[in-house]
């Protein structure tokens, strides 16, 4: 097989899901395809970045591509951040939505566009990419404590977010 | 188990890990009960975002980057289809100027000397064509017509850089082709022949360099 075909077998099999990461984290198909494309090239033009002993190829695009799309965020601030000091763990709403409805996913979506990117992140990565804490730790360079708090957190700002309009 | 060890579970708990502690506990209590439901709920429509994603990149995204990819990552000394060609129109060009190039006095020094010698070329001892004395020609033709039924294996002498050739580069490639050589065509390589005849031919090998001209020559017998 040629580097060639090597290259291609591994854009087919990671661009997806890079892909939609970074849809995910940037709410913007433009910015998903330029941040896979960026992250691809850094590939081409470095592969001695990519060090198998530290770990599979999986986790490495992902992290080139964090770092592509947090800079993407810090350049194009377009979402307004929910406060951090949100207080989640309300339990005085009762379930009054089916988050699995079409428009209910949508209100979702938005939920998670607007959490601070390193929350953002850990909801993404663990939650929608079903990550393990480990490969997201790796992902996010943090301790797994960290991945744990911060998704806990993230967790419970959706959970206001979404209480707020009576969605759960 | 306290609720603020639930807190602690809940999320595990909703994220599809069973932990029968929890399970006791929110049986007691309805405010946890009812944030593990929360919990739940969200893991579904989180559950939901993941597998009703449809969104992919462009196909055009791959064409681009495999295009980009072989201009990069290509094969770094590939041979262009023309050189063949050309360094055999070369060579036909350096053969062409070796036979009609005009006929000069055979005098002057046996061998070229070498301004710089080529790290490429070896450093031959002075190569002597000269017309043997008249005994030692007889013995020789005596050998020659002994030996002619069985062809001599063919011998090379090393090569000798031609005078006012550029010096070859370590780096440069160089081609190697066999000519059949006049005595005037062994001159204008700087070979002068002493006594030799009109019709002298022999076999030699020219170093032709990167741009066609020939660099070095060695005799082949």
């Amino acid at each position: 097989m040629t580097d060639a075909n090597r290259f291609a077998k591994l854009y087919r099999q990671h661009s997806v899901r890079i892909f939609r990461f970074a849809l995910q984290m940037s709410g913007s198909p433009a910015a998903a395809e330029e941040v896979t494309q960026e992250t691809f090239l850094t590939l081409m033009d470095r592969p001695d970045l990519f060090d198998p002993a530290r770990g599979e190829i999986g986790p490495f695009l992902f992290g080139v591509a964090r770092n592509l799309v947090r800079r993407h965020l810090e350049r194009d601030r377009k979402f307004e951040c929910m406060d951090d000091n949100a207080d989640g763990f309300s339990t005085n709403e009762d379930i009054l939505g089916d988050l699995t409805r079409r428009e209910n996913i949508q209100a979702l979506k938005d939920a998670i566009l607007v959490l601070p990117p390193k929350y953002r992140e850990a909801v993404v990565l663990c939650d929608l990419h079903e990550m393990s804490y480990e490969a997201a730790a790796a992902v996010m360079e943090c301790p797994v404590g960290t991945v744990r708090s911060r998704l806990n957190r993230a967790r419970s700002m959706l959970l206001a977010k979404l209480q707020a309009r009576c969605l759960v | 188990m306290s609720c603020d060890e639930f807190r602690e579970k809940v999320m595990d708990m909703a994220r599809g890990r069973d932990d029968a502690a929890v399970l006791d506990h929110v049986r007691e209590c309805e405010e946890c009960q009812r944030a593990l439901l929360n919990q739940r709920t969200l893991s579904a429509g989180l559950r939901s975002i993941s597998t009703n994603e449809t969104a992919a990149p462009s196909p055009a995204l791959e064409a681009q980057l495999l295009a980009r990819f072989d201009v990069v990552r290509g094969p770094r000394f590939k041979i262009p289809r023309w050189t063949i060609p050309a360094l055999a129109g070369a060579a036909a060009l350096v053969a062409a100027w070796i036979f009609l190039a005009p006929r000069q006095p055979l005098e002057g020094p046996l061998t070229g000397s070498p301004k710089a010698p080529s790290p490429m070329v070896a450093v031959a001892p002075p190569l002597q064509v000269s017309s043997p004395a008249p005994k030692a020609a007889r013995r020789r033709a005596r050998i020659i017509k002994a030996t002619r039924a069985t062809p001599a294996p063919e011998t090379e002498a090393p090569f000798i850089p031609i005078p006012y050739a550029t010096p070859l580069d370590p780096s440069e490639r160089v081609e190697i082709v066999r000519v059949n050589l006049s005595a005037t065509g062994l001159a204008s390589l700087g070979l002068r022949v002493w006594g030799a005849q009109p019709d002298m031919r022999v076999n030699a090998e020219l170093i032709l360099g990167e741009n066609g001209l020939a660099r070095a020559v060695r005799l082949v017998q």
